[in-house]
């Protein structure tokens, strides 16, 4: 007897009358279903049920009692979801009445969330680097700071020696894992049968321990993450090197050939890593391939304090305390470093080591935004992008809710009538709120739809602009962030006008007196005060970027980097360079070659410590840390850099080859020496070798522009780069050329060049982004805000139409008229002048000091900025005004 | 002004008079049934129903909570002035028809 009616018709009986109060049917249909079940069987029970509430759901009765649901004894809604749908329904004719107020909300809200999307696209990706590594809140990475004598960091490494990882390994309990890295640039190449197939050259491969595997995480396709690193001459293949090599054939067990002197044996396959790690090694090579002292030699591995180029991450114990290991670090240098130093590079007995040098523990999530180390594996974003960013997305937010609620406070005195009306029949003020609130957040939702459709075309555009590769997708919880936060952007912009209009007293407006604003506008001033301030602090930000820009492009930087492209310098060509140099230069479109260990645009990382100079007749420690340069004979003539003392090395003096040196003349400036010609031909001792100083070049910026021109100095020994200047005219004819002699003359190495004016774009390309981001940005906070202006200027003149009717019939000008009503905004725009500037002032100088050479601040950028925000708001609020003006009197007053 | 009753609407008024004050869904099906010999939908009674309440002939309220169903409260009609005077108006203008009949009705 304990039989149920079916749930699921119940279930559906009830949904489908919904919002009707249908108890006494579903009452009824139960009684049926339990005499039923007495009288028949359970199954006939059951049908005979679900035949009732399908009868009744096609009856009249259920529409008629869903028709009167809303009010009446029927009804089962709770009242204010009625006035909800009320307020639904007038805030819809209200957006279909005042188009233009809702044009200019829904345009402006929409552009701003679009703004806000995207910005947030962007940082999220920008602060998830390193995140995919599971244990990434537990990984580290060593660091290295060089300091000069007065403690000043004059180099910032972030690889460090090799010895140092395995001593961190047995010296502190708390690191569990310890594995080295380091970047070899090797030529790799396919055998077939003996002959050359494919070679490249492989920039990213890196050697690296095993235990790198248990730091950080690797997608490992084949091969056994345990072992495949194992023995030496063994390499694992990113999938893309993989394909490149080997197409669709599984690679492992296959050999490849390292610098034509090795062979490598490939052991495994891995998935390439994220694009949002700090590395993306192409090749993992075994690192006791190390240990051969053809190599490197395991000895080097024990004891080279000095080669700085080891990668070194740690995984440290869980709950341990980096800041606590790096407190340790000058104890560890002092221990392990300190002797020696003093025992092999003859560092005096007073030697401090943790005075000269630092190690960091830094968390490998900080790389990419908060770590700008002078040899970064790749280039780093920057936090305080993100920072300027987030904010730039926060201002444009803030301006189109300005609009809002600028727009929503004047068009109240519109709505005076209505709001006395509610109040008269008992609308509470809190109703009337609520009213007003959703009213503005389905506003917003209406932009958040539009925003969603731009959205979808600016990831697009977002990701050629970042090289990113953001996908938007609403499947994820992103959706209720953007649902989120445009119900609060709508509650924050309707919440001011929501107070002001359920404050209207209902016997004034229905009186027939105009509802106002209280405060004289206070606030609506206020806001537009504050839109504009931040559109010209945006545009002077604009203009100031663009014009260091410009500087950048257009300063004298002392070399000539036109139709200059570099090669890679190999050793082998060593024994026949003259000849391969003579061939070269041989053809017109050659104009000069040089060797260098490193090229202008790049950094300058090498030291050999600070050189003993002669002053007077004594020869003493300068004290001055002075960066080299190996630099062939041709070199300075290939660059045109100028020589302002002494000579050029020359190949009729046979000491030229080893004991010459040529210096730059801020290293002159800091050795004391009164003139360039100071020191010429004098002894100078660098690097323990002991030679004279013959000339002194003119400063150039061998860095980029952020860089301060350092001492620096040139003596001709190893090379790692080749430099071809071209003659202007003939740029592919000379590539040919060097092509066609370096084919001859190095058959086994791929023909892979740069070209040096590319490089120097390549170092302004973040400001180059960040200019165009201020100018996207800036365009779109000042066409906004004009929006805003527009409307709120719409309003206004409407507002006054039968003043300014009475005006012209006492005989008031055309051009009188728009002074007037020209005049507010232009105080209020000048206003938000002097508040911009000051703000803009500080954060540009900011800006500009982070290159060492750069424009003084202008202030006639500020001026000009100023000037263009008055014009535009100007021409802005005259398609109002004008048409306010020219009206003929007759037709406004008509009516009185 | 003259409403027109249907078949269906009288009968089912007539019924409800007949109940007293146990006229509900339910027990208005079955003396349908019973008495009438009429198997009607559910639907189609409260169609019915519906039909004569926006005529004014009917009035409802909710009973109390029931034991029987589920707790749930019956719905209770009850027929108005307005429903009287329509059903008598029908029973007089069959009487009037059966008074003019030139043939014989009755049928013993």
């Amino acid at each position: 007897m304990n039989h149920q009616p079916p749930r699921l018709a119940r279930a559906f009986f009830e949904w489908f009358c919904r919002p009707a109060r249908v108890e006494d049917l579903v009452g009824d249909i139960d009684e049926w279903f339990y005499t039923n079940c007495q009288r028949h069987s359970l199954a006939r029970a059951r049908a005979a049920y679900w035949g009732h509430v399908l009868s009744l759901c096609f009856s009249y009765a259920i529409r008629k009692r869903k028709r009167d649901a809303k009010i009446g004894p029927y009804s089962s809604t709770h009242s204010s979801f009625i006035m909800f749908e009320n307020y639904l329904k007038v805030a819809l004719r209200n957006i279909f009445k005042n188009k233009l107020t809702a044009v200019i909300n829904i345009a402006g809200l929409s552009l701003a969330i679009t703004s806000a999307l995207l910005i947030y696209l962007y940082i999220r990706d920008e602060v998830s680097y390193e995140r995919h590594n599971r244990q990434a809140d537990r990984i580290y990475r060593v660091t290295r700071d060089f300091l000069s004598p007065d403690g000043e960091p004059t180099l910032q490494l972030g690889n460090v020696a090799p010895p140092i990882g395995p001593l961190l390994k047995n010296d502190f309990g708390q690191v569990e894992v310890m594995a080295r890295t380091i970047n070899f640039n090797l030529v790799i190449g396919l055998e077939e049968n003996g002959a050359l197939q494919k070679s490249f050259n492989e920039q990213r491969l890196f050697l690296a321990e095993p235990e790198i595997f248990k730091i950080l995480d690797f997608n490992i396709v084949t091969g056994d993450e345990q072992t495949a690193l194992e023995r030496p001459f063994t390499v694992m293949l990113s999938e893309q090197a993989a394909r490149k090599y080997f197409g669709d054939q599984n690679p492992v067990g296959k050999r490849l050939r390292g610098n034509n002197q090795f062979d490598l044996e490939v052991t495994g396959v891995y998935k390439n890593l994220p694009l949002q790690s700090h590395w993306h090694p192409e090749m993992l090579v075994s690192f006791s391939t190390l240990n051969d002292s053809t190599i490197y030699g395991r000895r080097n591995l024990e004891t080279n304090w000095g080669n700085n180029a080891f990668g070194t991450y740690l995984l440290l114990g869980d709950g341990f305390d980096a800041k606590q290991l790096e407190a340790e670090m000058p104890a560890f240098l002092d221990r392990h470093f300190g002797p020696f130093a003093k025992a092999n590079y003859g560092a005096p007995p007073d030697f401090v080591a943790s005075k000269r040098t630092k190690l960091h523990i830094q968390k490998v999530t900080d790389i990419h935004l908060r770590s700008q180390l002078d040899d970064e594996l790749e280039v780093n974003g920057n936090i305080n992008n993100v920072y300027m960013m987030g904010v730039i997305g926060l201002f444009i937010v803030l301006i189109a809710c300005f609009n809002f609620v600028n727009l929503s406070t004047a068009r109240a005195t519109k709505r005076a009538k209505e709001v006395g009306m509610r109040k008269a029949v008992g609308a509470s003020k809190l109703q009337l709120v609520n009213q007003h609130l959703s009213e503005s957040v389905l506003t917003a939702f209406f932009a958040l739809a539009l925003a969603l459709g731009i959205a979808f075309f600016g990831v697009d555009w977002l990701n050629r602009f970042t090289q990113k590769e953001i996908t938007l997708s609403l499947a994820s919880d992103l959706f209720l962030w953007l649902v989120a936060f445009t119900l609060l952007v709508g509650l924050l912009a309707g919440f001011y006008p929501a107070f002001v209009i359920s404050g209207f007293k209902s016997v004034d407006v229905l009186k027939g007196k105009q509802g106002s604003v209280p405060g004289k506008g206070m606030l609506r001033k206020a806001l537009v005060v504050a839109q504009f301030s931040i559109s010209i602090t945006l545009i002077i930000a604009t203009a100031i970027t663009m014009r260091q820009l410009s500087y950048l492009n257009q300063r004298d930087l002392g070399y000539d980097r036109d139709q200059v492209v570099i090669l890679p310098y190999y050793n082998e060509l060593a024994g026949s360079y003259e000849s391969f140099y003579q061939e070269l230069v041989k053809s017109t479109a050659i104009r000069n070659a040089a060797r260098s260990s490193r090229v202008p645009t790049g950094r300058l990382l090498d030291d050999q410590g600070t050189p003993s100079i002669t002053k007077g007749d004594s020869l003493f420690d300068s004290g001055i840390p002075t960066k080299y340069v190996t630099a062939d004979f041709e070199f300075l003539d290939t660059y045109g850099i100028a020589l302002v003392a002494g000579r050029h090395f020359s190949k009729d003096i046979p000491t030229d080859d080893s004991l010459a040196f040529i210096v730059n003349e801020a290293a002159v400036r800091e050795y004391g020496w009164k003139t360039p010609e100071e020191g010429i031909n004098k002894d100078f001792v660098y690097g323990g070798t002991r030679g004279k100083l013959i000339g002194v070049v003119k400063d150039f910026h061998f860095e980029s522009l952020h860089q301060k021109i350092v001492p620096m100095i040139f003596f001709p020994n190893y090379y790692n780069n080749l430099s071809v200047k071209i003659s202007s005219e003939s740029l592919a004819q000379g590539l040919a050329h060097v092509e066609k002699v370096w084919k001859e003359y190095l058959p086994n190495r791929p023909f892979d060049y740069e070209v040096l004016s590319e490089n120097y774009g390549r170092l302004y390309r973040p400001e180059q982004k960040q200019s165009q981001l201020f100018i996207i940005f800036s365009g779109l906070a000042i066409f906004i805000a004009c929006l805003g202006l527009f409307g709120l200027a719409t309003f206004n003149t409407l507002q006054r139409v039968k003043e300014i009717g009475i005006r012209k019939v006492l005989g008031a000008s055309v051009p009188g008229i728009l002074a007037l009503l020209s005049r507010e905004i232009v105080i209020l725009v000048l206003l938000a002048n002097v508040m911009a500037w000051p703000v803009a002032w500080y954060f540009m100088s900011l800006w500009l000091n982070g290159f060492a050479y750069h424009i003084p601040m202008q202030w006639h950028l500020f001026v000009l900025a100023s000037l263009a925000t008055i014009v535009i708001a100007l021409l802005t609020v005259s398609l109002q005004t004008v048409r306010a003006a020219t009206t003929n009197p007759s037709n406004t007053l008509r009516y009185e | 002004m003259k409403t027109y009753l249907g078949e269906l609407e009288e009968l089912v008024l007539l019924t409800i008079a007949s109940l007293g004050d146990n006229a509900y869904g339910v027990s208005i099906q079955q003396e349908l049934e019973v008495r009438c010999h009429r198997s009607i939908t559910i639907g189609a009674l409260h169609a019915t129903i519906a039909r004569l309440e926006q005529k004014g002939f009917l009035k409802s309220w909710l009973g109390g909570a029931t034991a029987e169903r589920g707790g749930r409260s019956k719905r209770f009609y009850e027929i108005t002035q307005a429903g009287k005077k329509a059903v008598s108006e029908s029973k007089s203008l069959r009487d009037e028809l059966w008074d003019l009949s030139k043939v014989k009705l009755s049928v013993k």
